[in-house]
């Protein structure tokens, strides 16, 4: 009886200071995490290759373990000659605006016919072209200098083996900066782990 | 602290290399402790000889959906804003690199664009570029920087 008397009196002891202890140290633990973001990136285009290349960059910058892993056609973002390119065909909420001439002028939103975009040969290689001036006239980093500063960041860059065996690619095609040519299985912990996991 | 007058913010300027004649300057200056490569026209060298203050480049690299260069230049006009933190080019000329983002504020109290604050970067040096190149035309001071891997 003293006994449990005795045990219960302990039980009561160590529950109330686990609970004034606890949250401070759970808080602590919590303060000295260093924050993870994993990335999926499966687009090549011009305008997807942004979003993995600056979430990247600016995670990193402020001291987070970021991981990109390129799959799909988002591998073409490790080629060392990057020739990204941007439709606006299937693409209708892309602002067709001139990048030259008087301001006025740039202000138009030309209202572009799916038939005219579709029926043109090399339209996309004008699109490309005036989106990349309009980046260049506002000041905005290019797709290269981008992936630079996530190079310097020390973002990890991990490229999906299966897309480059599908699509005949050599290794020799990417950047060497690639950390390691891997499977979906590989990537998958790394994801679960992360604190932020996104999907682009 | 008051960070001196704003002359103008260069975004998006291009300085060519044909605006860079054999009495350009050409040296290498430490930013953040990493060597930056520094040209300045004929026109910007003669421009400092006629400014009243100190000229500071700020670099800046601002982080939003969208990652974007720009130079904002500033007249010292105080000797207090020489600070440590500004690298010396020329005499007359200083250059700084900060990584800035769009400060959180309502929209009702503030006028016209948000403005920047420095983002916390955890390393300090972290994105400072490799080449910076500055010209004077018009009236205006132009600034163009870059990373060297053109890749």
């Amino acid at each position: 009886m003293n006994a449990e008397v005795a045990n219960a009196d302990m039980d009561q002891w160590l529950n109330s200071k686990l609970d004034e202890l606890l949250p401070g140290k759970l808080q602590q633990i919590e303060d000295s995490k260093t924050p993870s973001m994993a990335i999926i990136a499966t687009k090549g285009t011009l305008d997807w290759a942004y979003p993995p290349f600056i979430l990247a960059s600016t995670a990193s910058a402020l001291g987070w373990d970021t991981s990109i892993f390129f799959t799909f056609y988002g591998l073409l973002l490790l080629k060392k000659e990057l020739g990204s390119e941007v439709s606006p065909l299937g693409n209708p909420a892309m602002p067709m605006k001139m990048p030259f001439g008087p301001q006025w002028f740039q202000n138009i939103d030309w209202p572009m016919p799916n038939a005219l975009m579709a029926g043109i040969p090399g339209f996309e290689k004008v699109a490309t072209g005036l989106m990349k001036k309009t980046f260049k006239n506002k000041g905005v980093a290019s797709i290269e200098e981008l992936r630079e500063l996530c190079l310097e960041a020390d973002v990890s860059m991990v490229a999906c083996q299966m897309t480059v065996d599908v699509f005949g690619f050599d290794q020799s095609e990417f950047i060497p900066e690639v950390t390691d040519f891997v499977g979906a299985t590989y990537f998958l912990p790394v994801a679960q782990k992360a604190d932020v996991c996104l999907f682009i | 602290m008051d960070d001196g007058k704003l002359l103008n913010l260069s975004v998006g300027d291009n300085v060519p290399d044909n605006r860079f004649t054999a009495k350009a300057w050409s040296g290498e200056v430490a930013i953040q402790g990493k060597p930056v490569s520094v040209d300045i026209t004929r026109p910007a060298v003669k421009a400092l000889a006629g400014q009243q203050f100190p000229v500071l480049a700020e670099l800046e690299l601002y982080f939003s959906c969208l990652v974007r260069k720009q130079v904002r230049f500033r007249a010292l006009t105080g000797f207090e804003q020489v600070s440590t933190g500004y690298a010396r080019v020329l005499p007359g000329l200083f250059a700084s690199f900060r990584a800035v983002c769009t400060q959180h504020c309502k929209i009702a109290d503030v006028d016209g664009k948000p403005p920047v604050e420095t983002l916390p970067v955890k390393r300090s040096g972290l994105f400072v570029p490799d080449w910076l190149k500055l010209d004077f035309r018009a009236g205006q001071w132009l600034g163009a920087y870059g990373f060297k891997r053109t890749l």
